[in-house]
């Protein structure tokens, strides 16, 4: 077996053993805190697959997660650090609302792809911020992209509750986009709309940009080793900004995607961690943006049947958390992939 | 081979170690380390491993230290067999090693470094720093090594972080000392210091072996001396009355150290030109560089020899463009145009290849596939509408491949092959370019003997097609074996510059040292001319 189907087969193997451990713990502990734990476990594991509503919901909640995933599989690869998901896709979500409420006129199609537009700007050009400081004065990325972040929440925040709050809802959210700008529904009565169609083409497209181009070549060389990619003639100064550019862009338009496909308006809660859990996402993809397709399946998955199992049977909300992150940590862990590596190479 | 018979062994009383019989071939490029290898070791002498690079020293001592495993072959110490599986296994026999390379953490103090792995603790969980000073402090007096536990290593010069690692050797309670050459990085008065040291230590009932390709250090130094040639033990004698003469053709098994064919030929007009070249760091009260003059011209080898730490890599960087530390002034000129400053994307359009000292970190990015690292200077050549022709890039990689013979997939990290296949895919990716000008540093560091005269072929048939070829060593026989003019670096200085005509290491060693300088009236132009 030559070297590189080896790597490959072990980084298969290792995930699948790092899942299979996974379970096996997240048995033991549903069998230690839960009264009736062939029910819980039913419901934990196969709840998500119940009945069309609840698939289609936890296939929504993949949606948000393939964009930031992507953007922060990009970040990765090209050495950049992006702490600034929450704040990202939050500005990507409320300048959607912003233009639906501006521009209420505009033909259906063309109204979506301008709120879609409009959300990936404001997303890349908060991260670009970060890119420009690092590249200009070495500043820390991690440092600033998270700080913007933080800034905006407030500043967006400011604008729901003020100017754009929607004074005829109970709730606090803001103004609505007009109906016409909503992404149709695939699987009624459930959430899913055909963002998820989007997720995945971005998906597909940035696997192509980054390793089939020109642009997505320069981006790992100097993501990989900048010191290499300067000797080799590369401008690597530039690609500090740029892969923050394209990350930024990905996850403010996950937000701009959950606008028009989700909610038609924005309000607090809307980013519930999804920045974050971007991150985790990446983690489970070992940056691939391919990979980002079932890892972010995998964290709908383990979310839905967390929830799942909180609803139909007698564990807590604390207990569902501990497994998934059990089961998260796990599979996020290179340890079993070198483990499987060694053992190959014997 | 003789004098490694059984005889010779039971007639001498006091041996420490044996060695027998010991083969190794490192699978991955199929290269014999050590073949059928015969060596022992007496009590308390000091043994000189001696060899050209790639003879099988460090692997045969590597064995015996437990980082490596023999195929084939025995290990007896004090009489009795031992299995040597780990560090761990040769620690408990007694037996350290000292790397080449400083194994150091710059940041921590000295004290720190020493214990670090087997750290003095209170209460079974604490470090207890207090009494891992007052220990580093005892040891170092004892052994009379001046050492401050407080310092920084980072602060401290190579010779101070030699003995540090040494003392983490005897911290560990080791009684055999096995030294990869230790005083490569060393200056002369460093030397002596360190030879002072070892001395010292074999009157206290030390066993030393010191791996060198010095031969004068054998003489200064050793009280036996074991000769290495491709994989195999030459020669084991005492020291005493040897000559060099009668060393360097055990080992290089000809009279002759090192040749290249190298056809006669006019040099072109000069595309590199350096003149009155600086370097100046403010935190480093000499400078790195100061007013170098040097040209070199198509179709002609500069060779530029020194001890490490005198300025070649500063040189190396400031000429490509990788220089990152303090401010270079002066003029450098590549075919008339000046570039000093320039970054290496500009320098490399001007027509630069370049093989850096440093390989995994600057010549090849580990995580990227053998074929990704072979184009990263002409990927442009492989574009489509911004797209990369994959069909091409397997085409480009595998005539490379081929030519090079570089063992490793091409899919595959370029991480994962071994030092000296990476080393020939920096290579080939540079030399396949054909450039106006060549700067290559350390060229055959790390390679087998058929690869390093691969490589001076390379080299001269790149200087025959008119390539400027600027060749930065710290291995003289290199430099004089390929050169068509050499320059010598000391602190920072050219202190001589002869065309290759008649020049010997020993002259040339005086030099390097800093013990001559070659007068020069001029700062810039002909130095040829005056240097006969």
């Amino acid at each position: 077996m030559d070297s590189r189907a080896k790597s490959s087969l072990a980084s298969f193997l290792g995930i699948v053993l790092s899942i299979l451990v996974a379970f096996i713990i997240a048995i033991i502990l549903i069998f230690s805190f839960s009264k009736d734990p062939g029910k819980t476990l039913y419901w934990y594991f196969f709840g998500p697959f119940t009945n069309p509503f609840v698939f289609g919901n936890m296939l929504e909640s993949a949606i948000p997660l393939l964009f930031t995933g992507l953007g922060m599989a990009v970040a990765f690869k090209s050495g950049v650090t992006n702490l600034g998901g929450e704040g990202q896709i939050f500005a990507g979500a409320i300048m959607a609302v912003i233009l639906g409420i501006l521009l209420p006129n505009l033909p259906g199609g063309v109204g979506i792809a301008t709120l879609l537009l409009g959300g990936a700007i404001v997303g890349s050009l908060m991260a670009g911020l970060s890119g420009f400081l690092r590249m200009a004065w070495g500043v820390s990325d991690l440092l600033t992209t998270y700080l913007i972040s933080t800034g905006m929440v407030y500043v967006i925040n400011y604008l729901i509750l003020g100017p754009l709050r929607d004074p005829a809802q109970i709730t606090i959210q803001s103004l609505s986009i007009p109906a016409a700008y909503m992404l149709p529904r695939l699987l009624p009565p459930s959430y899913l709309h055909s963002g998820l169609l989007l997720g995945l083409a971005a998906a597909v497209f940035i696997w192509f940009l980054i390793y089939r181009t020109h642009l997505g070549y320069e981006l790992r060389v100097a993501g990989s080793n900048r010191q290499f990619g300067r000797y080799g003639g590369i401008e690597v100064r530039q690609y500090l900004v740029l892969p923050m550019l394209i990350s930024g862009a990905l996850i403010g338009l996950g937000g701009a995607v959950q606008v028009v496909g989700r909610y038609g308006s924005c309000f607090s809660d809307l980013t519930a961690g999804l920045g974050w859990n971007g991150i985790a996402v990446a983690l489970i993809a070992r940056s691939n943006p391919l990979g980002v397709i079932p890892a972010a399946l995998f964290y709908a998955y383990l979310d839905a049947g967390a929830k799942s199992a909180m609803i139909n049977s007698d564990i807590t909300y604390e207990i569902a958390s501990i497994i998934s992150a059990v089961i998260f940590y796990l599979v996020t862990a290179e340890a079993a992939v070198a483990f499987i590596r060694r053992r190959l190479g014997k | 081979m003789e004098s490694t018979t059984q005889a010779d062994k039971t007639s001498i009383p006091n041996i420490l170690v044996e060695m027998l019989g010991i083969s190794k071939v490192y699978p991955d490029n199929n290269v014999t380390a050590n073949s059928n290898v015969h060596f022992n070791l007496q009590r308390g002498e000091i043994h000189a491993l001696v060899g050209e690079n790639g003879a099988g020293k460090t692997t045969l001592m590597k064995i015996l230290c437990g980082l490596e495993r023999a195929d084939q072959g025995t290990i007896k110490v004090g009489g009795r067999p031992v299995h040597i599986r780990s560090a761990r296994d040769a620690d408990r026999l007694g037996i350290g090693m000292v790397h080449q390379r400083f194994c150091l953490v710059e940041n921590f103090s000295v004290a720190d470094n020493i214990v670090l792995g087997k750290e003095p603790l209170r209460g079974g969980i604490f470090y207890d720093r207090a009494k891992a000073k007052q220990t580093v402090k005892v040891l170092s007096e004892d052994y009379g090594f001046e050492m401050d536990p407080n310092a920084l290593v980072g602060t401290l010069t190579v010779g101070q972080k030699q003995r540090v690692e040494i003392l983490k050797v005897l911290y560990r309670g080791s009684t055999i000392l096995v030294l990869d050459e230790p005083t490569s990085l060393l200056t002369e008065q460093e030397i002596k210091v360190f030879f002072r040291v070892l001395r010292q230590l074999k009157t206290m009932g030390y066993t030393i072996v010191i791996i060198t390709h010095k031969l004068e250090e054998v003489g200064q130094i050793s009280d036996r001396v074991t000769v290495m040639r491709e994989g195999q033990v030459v020669d084991s004698r005492p020291s005493a009355n040897l000559d060099k003469a009668t060393l360097a053709r055990l080992m290089v098994g000809k009279e002759v150290l090192l040749q290249v064919e190298k056809p006669a030929k006019n040099p072109g007009l000069p595309v590199l030109e350096i003149r009155d070249l600086s370097l100046i760091d403010p935190t480093c009260p000499r400078p790195l560089l100061a007013g170098i003059n040097l040209r070199v011209r198509a179709g002609e080898v500069l060779g530029i020899a020194g001890v490490a730490g005198n300025g070649l890599g500063e040189l190396e960087d400031v000429l490509t463009g990788m220089n990152s530390r303090g401010r270079p002034s002066g003029q450098v000129l590549i075919e008339g145009l000046e570039v000093l400053g320039h970054s290496p994307a500009r320098l490399r359009r001007m027509g630069l290849a370049y093989v850096p000292a440093d390989r995994l970190q600057r010549g090849s990015s580990l995580a990227l596939s053998l074929s990704d690292n072979l184009i990263v200077v002409n990927h442009h050549v492989f574009l489509r509408f911004g797209i990369l022709r994959n069909h091409s890039i397997s085409k480009f990689s595998n005539d490379l491949i081929q030519r090079f013979g570089i063992k490793g997939n091409m899919s595959a990290p370029i991480g994962t092959l071994s030092g000296g296949n990476i080393q020939k895919a920096v290579l080939s990716r540079e030399l396949s370019r054909r450039p106006k000008l060549l700067i290559i540093s350390e060229p055959t560091w790390g390679l087998d003997v058929a690869c390093s005269e691969f490589v001076y072929q390379e080299i001269i048939e790149m200087r025959g097609e008119e390539t400027a070829i600027l060749l930065i060593s710290s291995n003289l026989d290199e430099v004089l074996a390929l050169s068509d003019q050499v320059a010598v670096m000391y602190k920072g200085e050219v202190v001589a510059l002869f065309p290759n005509v008649g020049l010997d290491r020993e002259s040339l060693g005086g030099y390097m040292l800093g013990l001559h300088r070659q007068e020069v009236k001029e700062k810039s132009g002909c130095w040829e001319e005056r240097a006969h």
